[in-house]
């Protein structure tokens, strides 16, 4: 198998610029074999990941507990529906909701903060390294994750403007035209492409900081890139079952006790489908590392 | 009860089409209006001007000669920024700001032949010229009749109040010299243009030849009874009698989608791209002139026309004229949103048909008789439509009582609205004006209608509007059908106090202190409206009792057994409680809020984190 440099297939058209060097060629069999590998990986880290749910847990529960105290002291022993709730809206800022807000972003804020850490502890874990490897993987490489952080970043934020273009001039076209439904469907059109960019540039952002656990930022960069082409279907059906056990299931209308076992079962199986994506995630990056014999 | 499923386009033609144009009118008065209107206007969309003619037989029915006559020339309202208009509405209304000049210019006005413009006034308010004053030099005897014509250019201003432009979509409304009311002892009812009232006029029958570029589409009151081409000009000729005021809307690319409700023959006219919105118009149109009619009395007009503006006109929706009015909402139909997307504003709107256009109130006096009871009989139709806890929202996980959201709107803050009968020039801002006369009557007739039955009300307000019916009733004529319904206390003892002074009827529970011995509870009234209300005890059994609270302003005493809730009203009945949150005591029953607050917490740190 000759996958070195696989010669340009006559025809195709490259926007690789031609200081950015030419990717290894991707093979289909090894890409399906990391798919089945990374459930394995997740799996024997599921006690790495379990520790991660707990820390967002606790993220969690503190504007939770806020909002809940806030709520039930606003509105006494009324069910909360209809104009008490209303009440509670209308009265939010007499209230506290104000405080409560404030504890969530804090707890974003936090999050933020913990997430370049934790992620890395966590790949590494997910990469069959133990616990006291994963810790010091964690501190040593945080300065490189948060550099590729920055970098993909600035990146994204660059390109998601250009992509913006197209719904911002189909908006400012079709503005005044009678019929509102094209103007819309086409705006709605248009961001597809944004869409597309943000959900790119979080694939490789998580990526990157994979590949950081070994390599230099450039190269974490170029290899997280690299790797996008064979993992972005994975991504892609992570975010969207991860998006399906999120708010839309807030609103089952179930006792408590059954809804609290349900709404944190599947927080808890959001987690580990993130954990599967991130063990797929490394083992494409780990995959384009010289050391692993492709080009031998 | 949900509406019935509107007609197809293709249904609704082939039944036009076997029913033949809707024959005379349904139920108007056997004689003529006692004045008469021809309105010729000739429409330029690229100046957007319209240059006209209007010819008025009047008569005097006053009971004293007449020396004065006083018109209208609402679009000046718009030519400075120093009208009443512009300056009660701070060059904005509902939200659209004004972005252009319009005004009227009058270049002839005769008297039975005779040139009056020379000795007419039309600065009756400083830098105001929406009203003209014009002495005559002959008396007109009550009873006599004149003819009066005049010539007009009048320049739309963009779209931004009612009456304007917005691209090539034009809203032909108080466009022409137009009488102001005259009253039974002789006075004119002229007021300037107002942003947030302008309707008060007499009956008349309305002739308006429309004449626009050939290929343009033209909704106007009253029926069509010519259409013809002439050139690259397209002239229609509109007739109605029985209606004070007419008006017409023309743009080249409107879409019309036509149905019948018995003898009212209905026409949607929409942008394209609205059909599914149109057909919800449609829909909610034809229950609501089923619900109406039957509670109000029968829709008279052979003809009804809603007109769905476009986006960018949003200066003129969900305004109502006689036989015509202009909702608002999305492209999409979401019947599932009802105070939000079509629902709200056709019932609305199609409700004003009864108050303001058959009873036509002086809506910059007592704008309480036109939007507030319109409100009302709006919720009451969506609270026929939807359901009373589905009137709001709609939506299988999220159910809003739409009386529970105008209550919202009506306590906003905690600064006391000015009653809802205060004249319009009276409240302290648009957001005043619309929390009391729009939310808080409504909410004020709904707790009637929930403490003392709805069907009672829906009788009390169907004897006002039929006893008032072509008529101008005052604040005294409602209340006089409430006292006749319910007994004298109703309008002394409820309405005046809620209305006039915006009394409210407010519960709380001050003690709650369950024992061996049974509960002790305390429940406080605040307000003087004499509201009935329940106590709602929940036991350790899980057994309810609910206990009447008399109109009392305190209940003190033991509730005897294992008392673990009281709340009051737990009904929802009284919407004019300022909050709601202190109305109970007790256990509350668990409703997963914490399993709730943790998984959205948790779903949206999912974001950030790791
Ligand atoms: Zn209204």
């Amino acid at each position: 198998m000759s996958a070195t440099d696989p010669s340009p297939s006559s025809g195709t058209l490259s926007l690789r610029p031609s200081f950015w060097p030419r990717p290894p060629a991707s093979d289909p069999e090894m890409e399906k074999s990391y798919r089945r590998s990374a459930w394995k990986d997740a799996w024997d880290a599921r006690a790495a990941t379990f520790v991660v749910h707990l820390i967002t847990l606790a993220l969690a529960a503190w504007p939770a507990a806020v909002w809940r105290s806030t709520m039930a002291a606003a509105a006494g022993p009324a069910p909360l529906e209809q104009d008490v709730l209303l009440d509670i809206v209308r009265e939010g800022e007499s209230l506290g909701l104000g405080g409560a807000l404030l504890a969530f972003v804090f707890a974003s804020v936090l999050a933020m903060l913990l997430s370049v850490p934790v992620q890395l502890a966590w790949i590494a874990a997910l990469a069959g390294r133990d616990r006291r490897q994963c810790l010091e993987l964690a501190l040593r490489r945080w300065p490189r994750a948060i550099a590729v952080t920055l970098l993909i970043g600035v990146i994204a934020a660059l390109v998601l403007a250009l992509a913006c273009l197209p719904a911002y001039f189909l908006h400012t076209s079709y503005t005044g035209e009678p019929n509102a439904r094209t103007h819309d469907l086409l705006v709605l059109a248009g961001l597809v492409v944004p869409l597309l960019v943000v959900m790119t540039a979080c694939a490789w952002l998580d990526l990157a900081r994979a590949a950081c656990i070994r390599q230099s930022v450039g190269e974490s960069l170029k290899r997280g890139w690299w790797a996008l082409k064979g993992s972005s279907g994975t991504y892609t059906w992570v975010t969207v079952a991860r998006v399906g056990l999120g708010l839309p299931l807030l609103m089952l209308p179930l006792p408590p006790i059954a809804l609290l076992i349900v709404l944190q079962s599947s927080a808890l199986l959001a987690t580990f489908l993130r954990s599967r994506w991130l063990a797929e995630a490394w083992r494409h990056v780990a995959a384009r590392v010289s050391e692993i014999p492709s080009d031998s | 009860m949900l509406p019935r499923r509107p007609l197809s386009r293709f249904a609704a033609a082939l039944a036009l089409a076997l029913l033949g144009p809707a024959t005379a009118a349904a139920d108007l008065p056997d004689d003529a209006p006692p004045h008469h209107y021809e309105v010729i206007a000739t429409l330029d969309p690229e100046a957007h001007t319209i240059v006209g003619s209007v010819t008025i037989r009047f008569t005097n029915t006053s009971r004293v000669p007449l020396t004065e006559l006083r018109f209208h020339l609402y679009m000046n309202a718009f030519e400075s920024e120093e009208t009443v208009f512009m300056k009660e509405s701070r060059s904005s209304l509902r939200g659209v700001r004004a972005r252009g000049e319009g005004s009227i210019e009058l270049e002839t006005l005769r008297v039975e032949g005779v040139d009056r413009l020379g000795r007419a006034d039309d600065e009756l308010v400083e830098n105001d010229h929406t009203q003209l004053s014009v002495p005559l030099t002959t008396a007109v005897e009550p009873g006599a009749q004149i003819a009066i014509d005049a010539t007009f250019t009048t320049h739309l201003p963009p779209l931004f109040a009612r009456a304007g432009y917005s691209r090539d979509f034009h809203v032909g409304a108080q466009f022409f010299p137009k009488l102001a009311k005259l009253e039974d002892d002789g006075t004119w009812a002229s007021f300037p243009y107002h942003g947030n009232g302008e309707f008060y006029s007499d009956f008349a029958r309305y002739e308006l030849v429309v004449d626009v570029p050939e290929g343009w589409v033209v909704g106007a009151t009253g029926a069509r009874t010519s259409d013809r081409s002439e050139g690259s000009r397209r002239v229609m000729r509109f007739e109605q009698a029985w209606v004070h005021d007419t008006v017409f809307v023309a743009a080249p690319w409107l879409e019309e989608l036509l149905g019948r409700e018995g003898d009212v023959a209905i026409r949607v006219l929409h942008p394209p791209g609205y059909g599914s919105a149109a057909e919800r118009h449609l829909e909610v149109t034809r229950a609501g002139l089923r619900h109406f009619g039957e509670v109000l009395g029968e829709y008279p007009y052979a003809q009804l026309t809603v007109i769905v503006p476009p986006r960018g006109a949003e200066g003129g929706a969900g305004m109502e004229y006689p036989t015509l009015f202009l909702t608002a909402g999305p492209w999409l139909a979401m019947p599932r949103l009802p105070f939000i997307a079509q629902d709200e504003v056709t019932a609305h709107e199609l409700g004003h048909q009864w108050f303001q256009g058959i009873v036509a109130t002086n809506e910059v006096a007592h704008p309480m008789l036109d939007e507030g009871l319109t409100e009302w009989i709006t919720g009451d139709l969506l609270h026929e439509l939807h359901g009373r806890d589905r009137s709001g929202v709609d939506l299988p996980f999220l159910r809003l009582d739409g009386f529970a959201i105008r209550r919202a709107w009506s306590l906003g803050d905690d600064e006391p609205a000015s009653p809802p009968a205060t004249a319009v020039g009276d409240f302290r801002s648009s957001m005043d004006y619309g929390r009391s006369v729009y939310a808080r009557t409504s909410t004020v007739l709904e707790t009637v209608a929930r403490s003392w039955g709805r069907e009672k009300l829906r009788r009390t307000l169907g004897d006002y509007a039929r006893r008032h019916r072509f008529g101008h009733p005052e604040p005294a004529d409602l209340y006089a059908s409430f006292d006749r319904s319910y007994g004298p206390w109703m309008s002394a003892r409820v309405l005046r106090p809620a209305l006039e002074d915006g009394e409210l009827a407010a519960f709380r529970v001050m003690r709650f202190e369950p024992g061996d011995e049974g509960a002790r509870v305390t429940v406080q009234r605040a307000g003087s409206l004499p509201i009935p209300t329940q106590l709602r005890v929940v036991r350790g059994d899980g057994s309810v009792e609910w206990i009447p609270l008399s109109g009392r302003p305190r209940f003190d005493g033991t509730i005897e057994g294992d008392v673990r809730s009281v709340r009051v009203d737990a009904a929802r009945n009284a919407l004019l409680d300022r909050s709601r949150l202190d109305d109970g005591a007790g256990d509350r029953p668990s409703t997963g809020l914490l399993a709730r607050a943790l998984h959205f917490a948790q779903s949206l740190l999912g974001v950030f984190g790791p």
